[in-house]
């Protein structure tokens, strides 16, 4: 589902919680099952966030479009389909997600 | 003679639901808990409203009273639930329809149009509104402010979430608009203020003391791009981008509007300390998140009971319940019923609130 709109091109970094910001960086993008308070760091930093779940009104989806970042939630297979380091093209206007690589 | 909120209230949370869905919920099963109430809502919330009745306090002051218009929403939300799920429901029919019709009477003193919100979230009066455009030093066609902005509301929104998590983030975030903004700057220009209070709630959460903010409000106005939310405020919704939309915003933490170069420094200082805040329930027991839920529960009436000189905190009819009951922790929807089975399933609430009418 598009949530928010434009277009990214980064990184994957499956993130599951505050941790995982050791792993990630500016531009990269956020991928997580549901987003949670605990990964408001690395929402800042993210070049587009992706979850498994989620509607348009989802936590995901309304801070994506308050930062102004693609974001397509609801995907059900973003976390088991992608993996870390993976360079995905992110279209928040169509709601996909295309791998580069 | 059924009161036209329910039909009202029944449109409103089915778009809800259906912009939710599918979600999961990692904190209490709340519906769980309000489930197990059997009634005991009702009765806790009796004793404010005879009070207030008492004392004469008008609706308009218990709206104020309320942290924020979608708390108030929320508590129909959480009472109709509870009422539905009642065994024997005889036994609360006038009681509830007691508390219905006074939070019916405060909402409507409160709200000043689409009170269940099924586009717009007004509260502010005309006036206030002019004043806002007036007197706000706004900083005007500057995205990277903008930008900073939005790291400000995630940040302080993590607070709210850290803090009060799946079942009553309302407490401390709220959008309210569109308001009118044309006489100030031009055509198709709109309001839209995004408040986060009780930020620093030491009562739920000693923890917190030293955090240093306890009150963002982000004034946003927007052009050429429209917002509306839905029944809990913060379920924001535009019509187009708008961060690159955004004609001026202002940022006031606290009562102080922070310069431009202030805002990226403050938000990410509420964002670190959401992240440590995150940790706070995640590290309690099942029986202390059962606590913690009722806590949360009556703090969304501290100020009401406050102005009438009560204790707000849980009582053991509240606890009791909530704390013998098989509650878990977690809480997945993956689908939500078409408006016609919402509104007349006897699984859902609206049918309960219709019969509680007849």
């Amino acid at each position: 589902m598009a949530a928010s709109q434009g277009i990214a091109e980064g990184s994957v970094k499956i993130v599951i919680g505050s941790n995982d910001i050791s792993k990630f960086k500016e531009g990269d993008i956020l991928v997580a099952e549901v987003t949670e308070p605990s990964m408001v760091l690395m929402m800042t930093m993210a070049a587009a966030i992706v979850t498994d779940k989620g509607g348009m009104t989802t936590h995901a989806a309304i801070v994506s479009r308050e930062l102004g970042v693609p974001c397509v939630v609801g995907t059900r297979e973003a976390t088991t389909t992608l993996k870390d380091g993976m360079r995905v093209r992110v279209d928040g206007s169509a709601g996909t997600v295309e791998m580069l690589d | 003679m059924t009161p036209s909120w329910i039909d009202e209230y029944a449109r409103s949370v089915h778009q809800a639901y259906v912009g939710m869905v599918p979600s999961r919920w990692s904190s209490l099963d709340g519906l769980k808990a309000y489930q197990s109430q059997q009634g005991a809502s009702f009765i806790f919330l009796e004793r404010l409203r005879i009070k207030h009745t008492e004392l004469g306090t008008k609706p308009e002051v218990l709206f104020k009273l309320f942290s924020t218009a979608s708390t108030l929403r929320a508590t129909f939300l959480f009472l109709a639930w509870e009422y539905a799920k009642i065994s024997d429901k005889n036994e609360y029919r006038v009681l509830a329809r007691n508390i219905f019709d006074w939070l019916d009477g405060i909402l409507s003193a409160g709200m000043l149009e689409d009170k269940w919100v099924l586009a717009k979230n007004l509260i502010h009066t005309s006036e206030e509104v002019a004043g806002t455009l007036t007197d706000t030093p706004w900083i005007e066609e500057n995205l990277q402010a903008v930008k900073d902005a939005g790291k400000m509301y995630v940040s302080a929104a993590s607070i709210g979430f850290a803090l009060y998590r799946d079942f009553f983030p309302q407490e401390a975030h709220e959008a309210y608009g569109p308001y009118d903004a044309s006489e100030r700057f031009g055509p198709d220009t709109t309001l839209v203020v995004k408040h986060f209070p009780k930020l620093k709630p030491v009562e739920l959460w000693p923890e917190v003391k030293n955090f240093p903010y306890e009150e963002v409000t982000i004034y946003q106005i927007l052009k050429g791009v429209h917002f509306r939310c839905e029944l809990i405020g913060m379920h924001s919704l535009y019509d187009g981008p708008s961060v690159p939309n955004t004609a001026a915003i202002a940022v006031k933490v606290d009562g102080r509007f922070l310069p431009e170069d202030e805002i990226a420094k403050v938000a990410m200082d509420i964002a670190k300390h959401a992240t440590e805040y995150s940790h706070l329930y995640e590290k309690l027991t099942l029986h202390e998140a059962k606590l913690k839920f009722v806590e949360w529960e009556t703090y969304q009436f501290n100020r009401l009971f406050e102005a009438a000189g009560m204790d707000w905190r849980p009582t053991d009819g509240l606890l009791a319940p909530v704390m013998a009951n098989d509650i878990p922790m977690g809480i997945s929807i993956d689908s939500w019923p078409v408006y016609e089975e919402f509104v007349s399933s006897k699984e859902y609430e609206v049918f309960w609130l219709q019969d509680l009418y007849k």
